[in-house]
């Protein structure tokens, strides 16, 4: 009886091991939750040929992560760090939001570049500095809110 | 019966994590002229897309890296892959990082093994002593990095599965020194670095790793994770009948145009000549050549 408890213990906690330990940390998820809704948005644009439609679904996405940002700092204490990434993040959207429709000095993006803009956003966001250099917690609840958004 | 089976399967994986390093048998080959040292960190996240198909740029960048082991005949390559540090059933260490020793266009080792909860080149640069062939044989020796921006300085967390490890440009050169040992005749300096990163292009940068290499090609700008591609190193230039700055100048240019060819944002590759370079004054005045291409988007008009 005790050798099979243990056995089962030992079972137990090498499929944790294997399952828990194969996973990306939490923070690496929550990154990869962010890059794989900006993903869902560029087959979405890119399966359109509606050039208005286009900008439809774009302006949408931009609007659904600002709005997700802005909830992960409204609604928790942040260190500087994070504080400083959640601002540069909104306003990079915003700019990208404001040369989509052509505002704020930027010329409006033609609509058979619309590919290469969404191109452009995403590239952007998967540079090779970490882009997500917030603590775990904010990471999660932003990536927590994406999923909800885009289910 | 079954316990003793199990009980026997944990020691084989203890035993496992802990076992010394094989001795490989080196065969002679043509003539060498290169040896490519690449550290690919893939210690965080490293997810990218490309047409809608999802990447892991260090597993990508390690296929391209073995192409050049298989390609090259006149090249010994060496490919560091840094993988997160894990453990079997929460106790017993594994060897996370992954080793390949090509030379003649062979694979001549492949090992597994641990880094140490530090963040230096330690254990790499021992691998690399225990396979590199003497510098006199030798005739141009080059270190290429791929991994996310290097701090300038403190950098701790930059390898996620050893969070309390500070990794920064000058952990970045004392790892090199490893590689540069004077004593056992490697040279005391890289002809080229390069530095696969976001920004770490800059004459500061250069300065602090003037003592390990002669050139450094980096980007002063964010780099795309396809990276700058090491493709150049399947039929590089001679290097009998050309200067480093040239083969430098030619890496440069050939993975500037792929990457110009593939992505949408700003592209930058400086190369800089660190002999050029006064330490304590890091300026412009080292850029031995820039390339760079605007993005078409993302500058406003007024």
């Amino acid at each position: 009886m005790l050798k099979a408890k243990i056995l089962g213990i030992l079972f137990t906690v090498f499929f944790i091991s294997g399952t828990v330990f194969a996973q990306p940390d939490k923070a690496t998820q929550a990154e990869n939750e962010l890059k794989k809704y900006v993903n869902h948005v560029v087959e979405q644009v890119k399966s359109t040929y509606d050039p208005d439609e286009k900008r439809v679904i774009l302006n949408k996405s931009i609007g659904h992560l600002s709005g997700s940002l802005n909830t992960v700092k409204k609604n928790m204490t942040l260190t500087d760090q994070d504080q400083e990434f959640i601002d540069r993040f909104i306003h990079d959207l915003q700019e990208k939001k404001d040369e989509l429709n052509g505002l704020n000095g930027f010329s409006k993006v033609q609509d058979v570049h619309l590919n290469d803009f969404t191109d452009y956003m995403q590239q952007d966001i998967e540079q090779a500095n970490r882009t997500i250099t917030i603590s775990v917690t904010t990471a999660l609840l932003l990536a927590l809110i994406l999923v909800l958004i885009a289910s | 019966m079954t316990f003793k089976c199990i009980t026997s399967i944990c020691f084989v994986f203890w035993f496992a994590a802990c076992s010394a390093t094989e001795e490989i048998l080196v065969k002679d080959t043509v003539e060498t002229q290169y040896s490519l040292i690449y550290i690919i960190h893939g210690d965080a996240g490293y997810l990218y897309h490309e047409n809608g198909t999802a990447f892991k740029a260090d597993k990508r960048i390690l296929e391209k890296a073995k192409a050049v082991g298989h390609t090259n005949p006149h090249a010994e390559v060496f490919i560091f892959h840094q993988r997160p540090k894990s453990h079997i059933l929460y106790l017993f260490p594994k060897k996370e990082s992954k080793f390949y020793y090509y030379r003649g266009g062979e694979l001549l080792a492949e090992n597994s093994y641990s880094r140490l909860p530090v963040s230096d080149l330690k254990e790499e640069a021992a691998l690399y002593h225990q396979y590199a062939l003497g510098k006199q044989e030798l005739t141009k020796r080059v270190f290429l990095y791929y991994g996310h921006e290097i701090p300038t300085d403190k950098g701790r967390g930059y390898h996620v599965s050893i969070p309390k490890a500070d990794f920064n440009i000058s952990s970045l050169s004392v790892g090199m020194s490893y590689f540069n040992d004077i004593d056992i005749g490697y040279g005391n300096r890289f002809d080229l670095a390069v530095l696969s990163t976001c920004n770490n292009g800059t004459p500061e940068t250069a300065a602090k790793l003037s003592n390990q290499t002669n050139y450094l090609v980096a980007s002063p700008i964010d780099l795309h994770l396809s990276y700058m591609e090491s493709h150049y190193f399947m039929e590089p230039d001679n290097p009998d009948s050309v200067s480093t700055e040239s083969i430098a100048h030619n890496f440069a240019l050939r993975a500037f145009n792929k990457l110009v060819g593939e992505v949408h944002t700003p592209v930058g590759i400086t190369l800089y000549n660190t002999d050029e370079l006064d330490i304590t004054k890091p300026n412009e005045n080292s850029v031995v050549t820039e390339f760079f291409k605007a993005a078409r988007f993302g500058t406003p008009q007024q």
